[in-house]
């Protein structure tokens, strides 16, 4: 059974697949499309943590941080749609390089969603938190990133680009009604939303910065870790 | 709270979900999507789960509904015009168009209400880890942080109270600045512990050799069963679907709907997929309730008696 | 070392018993110049199998919540086999065989939040016990359970050793119920060895030799029989009793003065009488009338029309079983929660300090004088006054020396401190702690109570919840019992634990027959000492 998983696997995305470029282009049916396509972007990013030995001490760093991300939406309980999850997929992305912030940023997503329920929303989650964590992550040494401004141009940007990525797959069941009129209704729906994911993105990267970094700097020193790229 | 669907092997439902999922993207038909609307439904009555279904309907009724009033008003194409809104046609295709892809959110939705039911964190961790065993044991670690996470950030929350950090109260900005100090205060804690943790896991071998996998979920010979049925069905209902049946056409015009015998099969096959559940879980609702009654009957025929009697008295 | 046996170390925080326990595992030991040699069973512990190394010696740590990795039950019991890479089926068999011995079967499917602190250390251990152990180390496992389940742990142990001759090491503070069932002992200081010996021994030389200050960790019946052996013919070469039924054997045994005991006993209870505090109610500081409180709406209710004063300078200890609500009253009283009916009441102007069971729970800031400050600054303190307070706070505390560390790298002993002086920094009136001495060894637990009395002389009113009898019946100036959420028995230490049959300190489960008052083996002695220089 082991033996076979990973050729059953390949086989049944390659059959997925196919059916979903069958009904792209057949009948301009994207959904399935845009899974599968999502399905190729995350995969070979979680085949490279499977690849490579692990640690106790990583797994358990990234379980920890992916944790603090997913109920980091309980104490804003009270404030609506400020949520510091995006925030600190892109400090821990900081620290701890661009693969950890994927994982943590995806992780995160899933694990939040188990407790909030599961639904076609997942893996768009997954995928954006995911993109914040990585691109975090690559231009962590760039100079950009090193200043305090270029960090929070770096949040408020992420914070409607994750939302225009939630909106995709919700324009993607209208394909023959698509034109840039409804993509701009649907961003103009979505922009209060949108720039209050931004707005709070920059408030926490500009207070918490400093706080954050340093604790989770004293972290990575005492774990001894991760330090590699 | 084990009976029925919910019972099978993991492998079972994943299929089962994953098919519906498959059907609702792929299958563009009006009788197929309904009926499998249908089906998921009844199957979340049957387990109980009413409340769930309709506590999230209202939201679930705006996402799709707001389809379905977009695609007329985005969407031009069609031959049968109705009429003018703000000097754009507004076409019958389009409007029809609009109402099927309502319902195949609705089905997606709905779908999504009843696998959170049936396939429980265990059981997607349990398939999840035959695929990959590290992510998921990541995930799986991450999981069993979350509710300690959570009960530490309330403690954590009650203390720093007593030093004027709350969330509670204040203006935004120093709301917002307290909230992350309290993340930060469990951020700090939970990482100084795990610590604990790794080292609990390396003594315990973490790392050692390639991890095997304890499962609590044996396949028995009715979930091998139900894999063929559900497999075949979903074959015949795939196989129909590349012969072009399972799909009517709106754009540019309406097509007249056939239905011939090719298409029976793979309605008929795509019935027998979807109801599969309905079947296995009305059995057991129904074994249930004829055993309860005869055990009633039987044992405790005294109890029953005079209840009867005042009843009849009444 | 040798196979089968039971040995404990001993010692004071920081004295490097973890560290001794973790070079003993190879996975575990330290980064550090390391020197000399480890065999396990004659080959090199370095040069052992890794397999072998993390499978024949087992360990459990302290805490229980951090070692868990899994979120089920029966996942985390797999999670140990499943490292070690065993089959389906010979994981199933020894997991039907260690929840037969556990009695875990109906926990198996429960989430491990759902469990206690004492099933969870069980768990810890059954999970390490999957990979057949020979080797089992155990570091200071019962220091965060109550009473009760740290028996149950340390009666699990005593029967894998009987029954498996399984070789056990172990480090504890509390050792009333260990030390009886070592084989032998070994008392460190120092990151030296000062002594070693069977338990018996060790508590002969601890009253021979100079190691006086270590006399608190031996169980109650030793430190009675060094206590009044002076006196007694000591040549007599009488085996030391180690547990309360061998020590009230011994007394009955070797005192012929017991009668003249028994006849003065009622006059030293009244002397007791006249030394005890004020017990007559003047006006309370603090007090609840009828609390009624649940978590929930339709949760059961922990406290049930509970009444309860608080008196000016008293110390007030508060105990009760698991889950009585003895945390819940001192929220409530503390102001952190809101009670359904009835009223806590504090007089006008007064203020209250409340220590939670964690002080990780106290801490935000970068060092610990980052944090007195900002706590300084929340006190509305100017920024003279609040320097005079912290200097005069750490003089009380000795934290100087700490005061640029980070508080989580501190002791945990150094942490309470600094927490405790963080709530003072606020000034209150009335200070509540939630359970101070777990897992404090007892020299530190003899430094908060002399920390305790200062604040007492300095008018503060104290209110402590805690598992601790020993701690209660030596300090306290009155006890109360909560139980079923109420209070049931409310007295001063000597009454209270007078009265009860089982819920009393060693000492006092010894001597009750002759002195059904006395509680702490310094009461004894004098009683002792009084009545010999009388007859």
């Amino acid at each position: 059974m082991v033996k076979f998983r990973f050729p059953l696997l390949i086989a049944l995305a390659v059959f997925v697949a196919g059916l979903a470029l069958t009904a792209a282009f057949k009948d301009r049916h994207y959904m399935l499309l845009s899974l599968v396509l999502l399905a190729a972007a995350l995969v070979p990013l979680f085949v490279r943590l499977e690849r490579r030995p692990l640690e106790s001490r990583e797994l358990v760093l990234l379980a920890v941080l992916s944790a603090v991300a997913a109920v980091s939406r309980v104490p804003f309980a009270a404030l609506p749609s400020v949520k510091p999850v995006s925030a600190i997929v892109i400090l821990s992305a900081y620290v701890f390089g661009a693969e950890a912030g994927f994982i943590i940023g995806a992780v995160a997503a899933l694990v939040s969603n188990i407790y909030f329920g599961q639904g076609p929303w997942t893996p768009w989650q997954m995928f954006s938190w995911g993109m914040i964590g990585l691109t975090a992550g690559w231009l962590r040494h760039t100079r950009w990133m090193r200043s305090r401004a270029g960090m929070l141009i770096f949040g408020f940007v992420w914070g409607f680009l994750f939302g225009w990525i939630m909106n995709v797959w919700y324009i993607i069941s209208l394909p023959e009604a698509f034109s840039w009129q409804l993509a701009a209704a649907a961003y103009v729906s979505s922009f209060y939303f949108d720039l209050a994911h931004a707005l709070s993105n920059v408030f926490f990267l500009a207070i918490l910065a400093g706080g954050w970094t340093k604790v989770l700097e004293r972290f990575r020193k005492k774990y001894g870790l991760l330090q590699q790229e | 709270m084990n009976g029925g669907f919910r019972s099978v092997h993991p492998s079972v439902a994943l299929l089962y979900y994953a098919g519906l999922l498959l059907f609702a993207m792929l299958l563009f038909h009006p009788l197929y999507l309904l009926t499998e609307l249908t089906a998921v439904a009844i199957l979340l009555l049957l387990q109980g789960q009413g409340r769930p279904l309709l506590r999230g309907l209202p939201f679930y009724l705006l996402m799709a509904g707001s389809v379905a009033v977009l695609n007329p008003l985005f969407s031009h194409r069609g031959s049968h015009i109705l009429f003018y809104f703000l000097d754009q046609p507004i076409t019958l295709e389009a409007i029809l168009y609009g109402l099927m892809m309502m319902v195949v959110l609705l089905t997606l939705f709905i779908v999504f209400i009843s696998y959170n039911y049936t396939v429980t964190t265990d059981k997607f961790m349990y398939l999840f880890a035959a695929a990959a065993p590290k992510s998921a044991l990541l995930t799986l670690m991450a999981i069993r942080f979350v509710p300690l996470f959570q009960r530490r950030l309330h403690q954590i929350t009650l203390i720093q109270r007593i030093r004027g950090i709350d969330v509670g109260t204040g203006n935004l900005r120093k709301r917002m600045r307290d909230g992350m100090t309290l993340l930060k205060v469990l951020l700090t804690w939970s990482l100084e512990e795990a610590l604990q943790t790794a080292d609990s896991m390396k003594a315990r071998g973490f790392g050692l050799r390639k991890r095997s996998a304890y499962a609590i979920y044996k396949l028995d010979r009715r979930d091998v069963a139900l894999l063929a049925i559900l497999a075949v069905c979903g074959l015949i209902v795939l196989g129909g679907w590349l012969q072009g049946y399972g799909k009517i056409e709106i754009y540019p015009r309406m097509k007249p709907v056939q239905f011939g015998g090719g298409e029976a099969t793979c309605f008929i096959g795509f019935c027998l997929f979807a109801l599969t559940p309905l079947w296995l879980e009305g059995r057991e609702k129904w074994l249930w309730r004829s055993s309860q009654r005869n055990v009633y009957l039987s044992a405790t025929p005294i109890k029953t008696g005079p209840h009867l009697m005042s009843s009849r008295s009444r | 070392m040798n196979e089968g046996e039971f040995v404990v170390l001993l010692g004071p925080s920081g004295c490097g018993k973890t560290t001794l326990l973790r070079h003993l595992k190879r996975e575990l030991t330290p980064v550090g110049t390391t020197a000399g040699v480890i065999r396990y069973k004659g080959q090199l512990l370095s040069e052992l199998p890794a397999e072998s190394a993390a499978g024949e010696i087992g360990m459990v740590f302290q805490n229980p919540d951090a070692q868990i990795v899994m979120d089920t039950v029966w996942h985390e019991l797999a999670f140990a086999m499943e490292n070690m890479g065993l089959e389906p089926a010979v994981m199933r068999s020894r997991l039907a065989e260690i929840s037969g011995l556990f009695g875990l079967e109906p926990l198996l499917y429960r989430s491990v939040h759902e469990l206690s602190g004492g099933q969870k250390q069980l768990l810890n251990l059954a999970s390490v016990l999957l990979l057949q152990p020979k080797l089992l180390l155990l570091d200071e496992p019962t220091s965060q359970l109550d009473p009760v389940a740290a028996r149950e742990f340390i009666q699990i142990l005593h029967r894998l050793n009987q029954e498996m001759s399984m070789t056990i090491i172990i480090s504890e503070h509390r050792l009333e119920e260990v030390l009886p069932l070592a084989d032998r002992v070994l008392l460190l200081t120092g990151g030296q060895l000062r002594a070693e010996g069977t338990p018996r021994d060790m508590v002969r030389r601890v009253g021979e030799e100079q190691l006086w200050p270590h006399l608190a960790y031996l169980p109650a019946a030793a430190r009675l029989f060094l206590a009044l052996s002076p006196d007694i013919d000591r040549a007599a070469e009488a085996p030391v009793p180690l547990t309360v039924r061998d020590g009230k054997r011994w007394l009955q045994e070797t005192l012929p003065h017991l009668a003249a005991l028994e006849r003065n006993n009622g006059k030293a209870a009244t002397g007791a009488q006249e030394a005890g505090p004020h017990t007559q109610p003047e006006a309370a500081v603090m007090s609840c009338r009828e609390v009624t409180f649940r978590y929930r709406k339709d949760g059961p209710e922990v406290l049930k029309k509970l009444s309860l004063s608080l008196y000016p300078g008293e110390l007030l200890m508060l105990m009760g079983g698991n889950g009585a609500g003895k945390s819940t009253l001192l929220q409530l009283l503390a102001g952190l929660a809101k009670p359904q009916r009835g009223k806590v009441e504090m007089n006008k102007g007064l203020t209250a300090g409340y220590l939670a069971q964690n002080p990780l729970l106290y801490f935000s800031q970068d060092t610990v004088q980052e944090e007195l400050e900002h706590m300084a600054h929340y006190a509305g303190m100017t920024e003279q006054t609040a320097r005079e307070e912290i200097a005069a706070l750490l003089g009380v505390f000795q934290l100087r020396e700490v005061l640029q560390s980070h508080p989580q790298d501190i002791s945990g002993g150094q942490q309470q401190q600094t927490a405790l002086a963080m709530v003072l920094l606020l000034k209150p009136d009335i200070l509540l702690l939630d359970e101070p001495t777990k897992g404090l060894d007892p020299g530190a637990k003899e430094k908060l109570a002399a920390l305790l009395q200062l604040l007492r002389d300095r008018g503060m009113s104290i209110l402590i919840v805690t598992h601790d009898v020993e701690f209660a019946a030596s300090y306290a100036t009155r006890c109360a019992m909560l139980f079923d959420g109420g209070i049931t028995a409310e007295s001063p230490p000597e009454r209270f634990f007078g009265a009860n049959f089982f819920y009393t300190t060693a000492v006092n489960r010894m001597v009750r027959d002759w002195l059904p008052e006395a509680l702490t083996v310094e009461e004894v002695a004098r009683t002792w000492s009084n009545s010999v220089s009388r007859s």
